[in-house]
Formats: structure tokens, C-alpha cells, sequence
């Protein structure tokens, strides 16, 4: 406990620098700006502005990433609350009542319960994730080859089973992933796989072109045809403060949303999603006049938006400790992380203490900022979304060609974007989800050395895996999801993950 | 459709016309061609978007892009 509170007190000094302080700050007003644009979810805004980051230093730039992820999920509630539209995925839930709300003339006291809810909940996961990485990073260092492999699988076949729809579709998508991170060369022999003469494929199929085309693209493609101009309620500052009430109303749905999405954060998934799904089910189940849900109920706004918050810092605990990514946007700031120099893992907190402690800091600083940013400038946002969509998207266009190329200097990856946007454009009518091929591909590499070196070790022989304790279990995990999957195929029953996506669709199609 | 098409001849003349001219030609064609905005105002802002991306990654944040002839 002493270590930690040294710790901290080093990571804000770090945190508290002017430097690290002014890209925190400009790494939430730009997820703020993110999130509240429909069309740019906060994985295409990290992909996006990754090439801006090259030339800071890598605790700058991870801040200031950490930033734009946690400042879109900030933005994403304004959105919901006042124009029933969700800024990004996580804020279905929040438009149901916020919006609700918002008619009721309530829309200040909405967005300040969305505000102060992500805020708390941001802060004590911060403190959870504080406390429980550095631990499971020191267990995790007992981990060889064999049990990061059965680890990874796990991840997989977690986010397969907690994926809104079909468990065969998202095991499908994981498997492409797996595929197109297959492509270059062959890390252990150096021989040229799948490359069919183009050099540039010899590096293999980048995350950020795969995320940018399927999200970025995808999402211009399919929107640009039907924007519909969006009515904007606008707030007055005087509405800003919410009852009394209303805030005894919230306190204890906060307080459930926190915990609720920091611990579905650390499971690998769609962590956000699932956690605003499940938080807004349990306030309903809970509440006293349940009837009042969909009404503009306070507890629709507060849980939700706690728990994509509290989700956020969930998802970074296996990031940091274990070097696995739970989700398509740590993905892509594990790849951020490492195109600084940085390898995540269990190592990362003994040997970048700074970088780690400061990092868990400006988390705390950039909650602060974001609750000073979101409250007061609450218009300022909601004016862009007067800039008309015909405008937008070419300008965000021109983002992902820009932020694709600068990665590499690589045209190849910008035809690799495009490809992607046709593909994830053509997959999304199809109702296939695309967020696991984003992770197939990074895992992929990972995946393949961990299999090859746990082979090696045991001469060819597949029985390692179970022979060794702690992999035999988590591959049992595994197996049991599986299991629990297929389980509505012979039940013939609408399971959990069939209504959730029932409800998504109802939402996204009011 | 024309977003794809933008995006291909984007991915041509990338390195071959440079980054400030293809990204203003491809947003002028959006804007004109597509969205049928005002002439002026298309121009306007393909070649102050161009312009401006330019300066912030190129100039400020040291992010190499390409140049096309006569370096521009």
C-alpha cells in the first residue's frame, strides 16, 4: 500500500507537468469532439490521430490516447441526451431516458447526472485499476508461452460469447481476423507468406488501416446516403442543476454502474456495450417504479453512462498487466503503445514505472478535465452538430486517408482501408459484427508466436496445454463458453445475447 | 459508390500529385459533384481543408506527407 502512494505521488508528478497536462487536456477535447460527431466512434479517432502522436514521447502520446478514449466516451452522452443520437455505441442506452429527459425539459440535469456519473465512476475504477494491475502483473509473470496461448484463445472466445448477435458470425469475423494476421513474414522462419509479390505486405496487415476502413469508412459509407438533419434540443445553463431529487435518485445507480462496468470492463468484449446493457436491466429490475424507464427515469442516464465509463478503465487492466488487449480500441492503443517502444505486459510496470504510474495519474486529471470541459461547454459541442453532414464527411474522409498513410508512408495501407471499408460496409448490412476482426488481428501475431514457442518447448507435443495448471484452466473456460454458446442452438430459446441485439436494432431505428 | 471512387484515386495520386492537391481535389469533387454546394464555397474549403491538415501534420507535428511536383 506504502509502494502504491509513493507510486502515485511519482506518477503525478509526472501527470501534473505542464507538458503531459496540456496533451491530456487536448486529448479529451478531442475525444470530446469525437464522440459527439456521429460517424467517428472513438476506435476510429484513436486509428485516426495515432500518426499525430509519432512525434511526441511515448508517455505523451499514451496519454494523451488514454484522453481521446475516455473523452469519447464523455462525448457520446451529449449526443444521446439531446438529439437521440448515439455519438458512439456505448450511449444506446443513454438515449432512451436521457433523451426522455431532455423533452421533459430536464435536459441540463440529464447531461450533469451523465457528467458527474462518468466521473465518479471514471475515478474509482481508476483507483480498482490502480490496485489490481500491478498484482496480476506480478502473477502474470509466471505465465510462459503456453498459458499466454491458452490466455489469448480465451479472449477470443469470451468476445465471441459476450457479442451482441450470433456467436458462429463473431467467431467467423474473429477467424478472418486471425487470417489477414497471418499475412507477412513468418516470424520464426522469415519466410514470405501470402504476400503475392506486394513488399509492403511483408509487414503484415497493419491494425490501424483494418480499423479505420471497418469503422471509419464503413460508417461514412453507410450513413452518407440518409442524413436526416437532427433536431437539437439546446440546454440553458440555469438547467444545468439537477433536484435534489434527482440526485438521490442517481446516487445509488452510479455507485451499481461503477461496479458493474469495471468488472465487465476487464473481461475481454465489447466492454462498453455490454456494460450500458446490463447496467440499465439492473436499474429497471431495481427501481421502485420500474413503469418510469423510457420515461425519462434518472437511473436510465446515471447506471449506463457510469458503467461505459467505469468499463473504460476496466478495459485497460488487462491491457497494462498482461499485454492482451480486451477489445478492439485497447487493441489499438496496445499497437500505439508499441509503435512507441513501449511493450506492454507483465514487465511494463517494473521497468517504465513512469510511464505506468503516469498514465494511471492522468487518468485522474483527465476525468477532471473532462467533468470541468463537459459541463460549461456543453453548447460549444452541440453547435458542430450544426455543421452539416454533407460537409463532415469529406473532411473526415480526408482524416482517414491522412491519419492511414501517415502511419507507414504506405499507400498500400490506404487500399488496404479502402478494401476494409467495402468489406465491414458489406459485413454490417449482413449483421455481422466487425469489432472481432479488429482484435483477430491483433492477436494474431501474438497468438502464433506464443503456439509456436509453447511447441517448441514441448517438442511438438499438444498435451502442454493441459498439462500445465493454470493454461488447462483457462482453456476449460473456454470450452465451457463454448459450450454456453451453443447451448440456444439446441434450447431453441432467444438467449440474452439475441434480445440484446433485437434491442440495439430497435434503438438504432426509432 | 463516389466515396469509393474518391478513395482509390486518392490512394493513386497520393504520392504521385501530393498530399495537399489530392486531398483538395477529392473534396471539391465531393462537395460539387456530390453534395451540389456552391462553387465558390466547395473551393474554398477543399483548398483551406488541404491546407490546413497540411500545416497541423506536416508543419507542427512533424508527420512527413508526401509533396507532389514542384513541391507543392
Amino acid at each position: 500500500m506504502d509502494d502504491t502512494l509513493q507510486n502515485l505521488a511519482l506518477g503525478f508528478s509526472i501527470a501534473l507537468s505542464p507538458a503531459i497536462l496540456w496533451y491530456a487536456f487536448v486529448g479529451c477535447v478531442v475525444g470530446t469532439l469525437v464522440g459527439v460527431l456521429p460517424g467517428v466512434g472513438p476506435l476510429a479517432g484513436i486509428s485516426l490521430l495515432l500518426p499525430a502522436t509519432f512525434g511526441l514521447d511515448a508517455t505523451r502520446a499514451i496519454v494523451m490516447l488514454a484522453g481521446i478514449y475516455y473523452g469519447a466516451m464523455y462525448g457520446g452522452s451529449t449526443t444521446s441526451i439531446l438529439m437521440r443520437i448515439p455519438g458512439e455505441a456505448a450511449s444506446v442506452m443513454t438515449c432512451i431516458d436521457g433523451y426522455a429527459m431532455a423533452r421533459k425539459g430536464r435536459a441540463g440535469a440529464a447531461l450533469a447526472i451523465a457528467a458527474v456519473g462518468s466521473y465518479v465512476a471514471g475515478t474509482v475504477s481508476v483507483v480498482a485499476l490502480m490496485l489490481l494491475a500491478p498484482p496480476l502483473a506480478s502473477f502474470a509473470l509466471r505465465f510462459g508461452p503456453p498459458e499466454y496461448f491458452a490466455l489469448l484463445l480465451l479472449g477470443l472466445f469470451v468476445l465471441a460469447y459476450m457479442s451482441s448477435g450470433s456467436m458462429l458470425k463473431a467467431l467467423a469475423m474473429a477467424a478472418l481476423g486471425l487470417l489477414l494476421g497471418m499475412i507477412g513474414i513468418d516470424q520464426m522462419t522469415g519466410y514470405f507468406r501470402f504476400a503475392y509479390g506486394v513488399v509492403e505486405l511483408g509487414d503484415g496487415i497493419g491494425v490501424v488501416p483494418v480499423a479505420v476502413g471497418l469503422f471509419g469508412l464503413a460508417e461514412i459509407l453507410a450513413t452518407a446516403g440518409l442524413a436526416v438533419p437532427p433536431q437539437v434540443i439546446k440546454p440553458t445553463l440555469r438547467e444545468l442543476l439537477p433536484t435534489r431529487q434527482e440526485w438521490r435518485e442517481s446516487a445509488a445507480p452510479i455507485g451499481r454502474g461503477t461496479v458493474l462496468g469495471f468488472l465487465i470492463g476487464i473481461v475481454p468484449g465489447s466492454a462498453h456495450i455490454i456494460s450500458s446493457f446490463v447496467s440499465y436491466a439492473v436499474e429497471r429490475k431495481l427501481a421502485k417504479r420500474p413503469q418510469e424507464f423510457g420515461q425519462g427515469a434518472v437511473a436510465g442516464v446515471a447506471g449506463p453512462e457510469s458503467a461505459n465509463n467505469a468499463a473504460t478503465s476496466g478495459a485497460f487492466v488487462p491491457m497494462l498487466a498482461l499485454g492482451v488487449p480486451s477489445g478492439p480500441i485497447p487493441a489499438v492503443m496496445l499497437a500505439a503503445m508499441m509503435v512507441h517502444g513501449v511493450s506492454p505486459g507483465p514487465l511494463l510496470i517494473k521497468q517504465q514505472p513512469e510511464l505506468f504510474w503516469g498514465f494511471i495519474a492522468s487518468m485522474y486529471v483527465g476525468n477532471v478535465v473532462l467533468l470541468i470541459l463537459n459541463l460549461p461547454l456543453v453548447g460549444v459541442f452541440v453547435n458542430l452538430l450544426r455543421v452539416p453532414y454533407a460537409i463532415l464527411y469529406p473532411s473526415v474522409l480526408a482524416f482517414c486517408i491522412l491519419g492511414v498513410y501517415a502511419v507507414n508512408g504506405s499507400v498500400v495501407d490506404v487500399w488496404i482501408m479502402l478494401l476494409m471499408g467495402g468489406l465491414g460496409y458489406f459485413l454490417r448490412k449482413l449483421d455481422f459484427e466487425t469489432a472481432p476482426i479488429v482484435l483477430g488481428v491483433v492477436l494474431a501475431p501474438m497468438l502464433e508466436m506464443a503456439l509456436r514457442q509453447s511447441l517448441a518447448m514441448s517438442d511438438g507435443q499438444y498435451s502442454i496445454f493441459v498439462a500445465r495448471p493454470i493454461s488447462a484452466t483457462l482453456l476449460g473456460v473456454g470450452l465451457i463458453l463454448i459450450a454456453l454458446g451453443l447451448q440456444p442452438l439446441v434450447t431453441r430459446g432467444l438467449d440474452w445475447r439475441a434480445r440484446l441485439a433485437l434491442a440495439e436494432k430497435g434503438d438504432e431505428h426509432p | 459508390m463516389a466515396i469509393f471512387g474518391v478513395c482509390a484515386f486518392a490512394a493513386l495520386a497520393l504520392e504521385r500529385l501530393g498530399f495537399r492537391t489530392t486531398v483538395a481535389l477529392s473534396l471539391a469533387f465531393l462537395l460539387l459533384g456530390v453534395e451540389r454546394r456552391g462553387l465558390i464555397f466547395s473551393t474554398v474549403f477543399a483548398i483551406a481543408f488541404a491546407a490546413a491538415a497540411f500545416l497541423l501534420f506536416d508543419t507542427f507535428l512533424r508527420v512527413p506527407l508526401p509533396r507532389g511536383p514542384f513541391g507543392i
